[in-house]
């Protein structure tokens, strides 16, 4: 009886451990080398990041002028963001599909202002070509969506020889 | 006994103009006297006749150059008779040498009879005589126009756009034109390197009347360029008012936080200022509250209030169908909170005020609604939920608006107070 009871109690113990664990949204990046104005939008407030600053699914990184922050994601990748770009934090398989670019108006943005644009995001026909509403719309429906205002965008995988090429539309 | 009187020892100075040396030292004193009063009399009467606007009569008094009638009848000979208007010029300079406008009309005839060298002389000599007179700037920007040396020619334009503020109807125009122009920027870049009074003005001139938002947004780029002309204010309230209205929504949000000190970026949420702790700036993602009659809006200190202060909203006068307080949103698409504390005060209306969110595009289609408030009661909260869906809904617009159908509905009177408007995801992780 004591034995049927102590099993029960471990069952419980680990459902409940499991709920608890099912409950707090899975860590799957962290801010490193930031520099500058970067906040982290948690769906209620923004937050001043700091580097450590840990991220999960559907959080989003802004760099505004003059900053830039590296955001490590446990699955081995690293995007570099620099200035006045949005990161949305996708939860799956982040790294094996990589993120993808939208948002064509800000490249105009940057042409005005003689940044060199993200040579990702305009491709003819696609999603890109559709405006904001659209790259909002691709922001949810895919992994993670990176948006970025005047800024070029890199990806790097840790064990890819620290590739810092602009990412493509993917 | 004998007095002694004391008598002082009689002087031995002449009479005045006895003794010729000093008739001739009265004599001179005289003269000079006698020219100078001449002299005051005729240079005030120059200057009656300046001031009047007869130029001609100050010229033609016997013995006077007056350096202003002479530039100013020069001025009005300047194309029919430019020799005349030349000769007149160098009476004025002669006659004062330190006046500019007479060296940058100087300057101008001689540009246009072929002279290079001593119009390039003249418009210098001007220049530093009269560095902040409005007609000499004016003037030298035009030579230098002439000469392709757009840097120099905004500098002098940029002195006169300073000292005189009606200009900026005649020159933004122009200015606006120039910089459409890609490769002119960088003359205005030159220029921002010290800060220009007028240049959120005309920003904010070529961000609500310019055609071309690339040049809007080069505008802009050069004002966050420039450490010391960096916009603030109405002149960034204009350039994200044009973002927003291009549909360049993540640009004017961008755009809007880089302006904002990072104590208000730390614990922003997803309304901005919803305690009312802030003034309420009207620029970009701010709360925007356009004039409406007789509504007065506000935050004030009460009661109750959260922190320093609430928002005031007084209805006090001829009906209005109001809802003229509004907040631009950044929503992604998903299930919301909008929560919010609220005391009407006194307020009549039926059936009241309410907070409706809605899609921004070519018509606002709303998407949620708070119940509506009226009457008097103690602080309480309210809440209602709304769903921003996935397709057209880029971007949103809180606003607190008077529910009605007919006239008779917008007729409210009295106060009412909200706080802690606030907008939190539902569906977050």
């Amino acid at each position: 009886m004591k034995k049927i009871t102590g099993v029960a109690a471990a069952i419980t113990l680990v459902g409940a451990m499991g709920a608890a664990h099912a409950a707090e949204p899975l860590q799957v990046a962290a801010l490193t080398n930031v520099d500058g104005k970067v906040l982290i939008h948690k769906g209620k407030d923004y937050t001043v990041a700091k580097t450590g600053s840990t991220l999960v699914e559907g959080d989003r990184v802004i760099t505004l002028k003059g900053s830039k922050a590296d955001v490590a994601f446990s699955e081995g990748c690293v995007t570099s963001l620099t200035e006045n770009a949005v990161l949305a934090i996708g939860g799956v398989d982040v790294c094996a599909t990589g993120p993808l670019s939208a948002n064509p108006e800000p490249v105009k943005y940057a042409q005005a202002i003689g940044a060199p644009a993200p040579t990702s995001a305009f491709t003819p026909g696609s999603s890109a070509g559709l405006g904001l509403s659209s790259g909002m719309g691709a922001l949810i429906g895919s992994g993670m969506v990176l948006l970025t205002a005047g800024a070029e965008l890199g990806t790097a995988h840790n064990d890819d020889d620290n590739d810092d090429r602009p990412i493509s539309g993917q | 006994m004998r007095r002694q009187v004391y008598s002082a020892p009689m002087s031995k100075r002449p009479l005045p103009f006895t003794h010729p040396l000093n008739l001739v030292r009265w004599l001179a004193f005289a003269l000079f006297a006698a020219l100078a009063a001449w002299r005051i009399v005729t240079l005030n009467l120059a200057d009656h006749y300046v001031d009047a606007g007869e130029t001609v009569a100050a010229t033609e008094l016997p013995g006077v150059q007056h350096p202003v009638a002479l530039t100013r009848e020069a001025r009005q000979l300047l194309d029919a008779e430019p020799q005349r208007a030349v000769a007149l010029l160098q009476r004025a300079v002669r006659a004062d040498p330190t006046y500019g406008l007479s060296y940058a009309l100087l300057g101008a005839l001689w540009e246009k009879a072929g002279d290079e060298r001593r119009a390039r002389s003249a418009i210098d000599a001007a220049a530093a005589f009269a560095p902040a007179k409005v007609d000499v700037r004016l003037i030298a920007a035009g030579f230098e126009l002439g000469r392709n040396d757009l840097a120099a020619a905004l500098r002098h334009s940029s002195v006169a756009l300073a000292r005189r503020g009606s200009l900026r109807a005649s020159m933004f125009p122009e200015l606006l034109r120039i910089a459409d122009e890609p490769a002119n920027r960088a003359a205005f870049s030159a220029l921002l390197a010290e800060p220009v009074a007028w240049w959120p003005a005309f920003v904010g001139f070529a961000a609500n009347k310019g055609e071309r938002l690339e040049t809007v947004m080069a505008l802009y780029a050069l004002s966050e360029a420039s450490a010391a002309n960096s916009l603030q204010g109405h002149g960034l309230a204009a350039v994200l008012r044009r973002l927003q209205r291009e549909g360049l929504w993540l640009d004017a949000r961008l755009a809007w936080m880089n302006a904002l000190p990072v104590e208000q970026l730390e614990g922003m949420g997803n309304v901005f200022n919803g305690g009312f702790e802030q003034p309420l700036s009207g620029v970009g993602f701010d709360w925007v509250s356009a004039k409406a009659g007789h509504v007065l809006v506000a935050p004030l200190p009460t009661s109750g209030a959260t922190g320093a202060a609430a928002l005031n909203v007084v209805f006090r006068g001829p009906r209005v169908r109001y809802r003229h307080l509004s907040q631009h949103l950044m929503l992604e698409p998903g299930s919301y909170a909008l929560r919010g504390r609220v005391r009407p005060d006194g307020l009549e209306a039926e059936p009241g005020l309410a907070w409706a969110v809605s899609c921004v595009g070519a018509r606002e289609r709303q998407i949620g609604v708070t119940e509506h408030f009226s009457g008097r009661s103690a602080w309480r909260k309210f809440e209602t939920t709304f769903t921003v869906p996935a397709a057209d809904c880029a971007a949103q617009v809180l606003r607190l608006q008077l529910g009605g159908r007919v006239a008779l509905d917008f007729d409210a009177s009295g106060p009412i107070w909200f706080d802690d408007i606030v907008i939190e995801r539902l569906d977050a992780g």
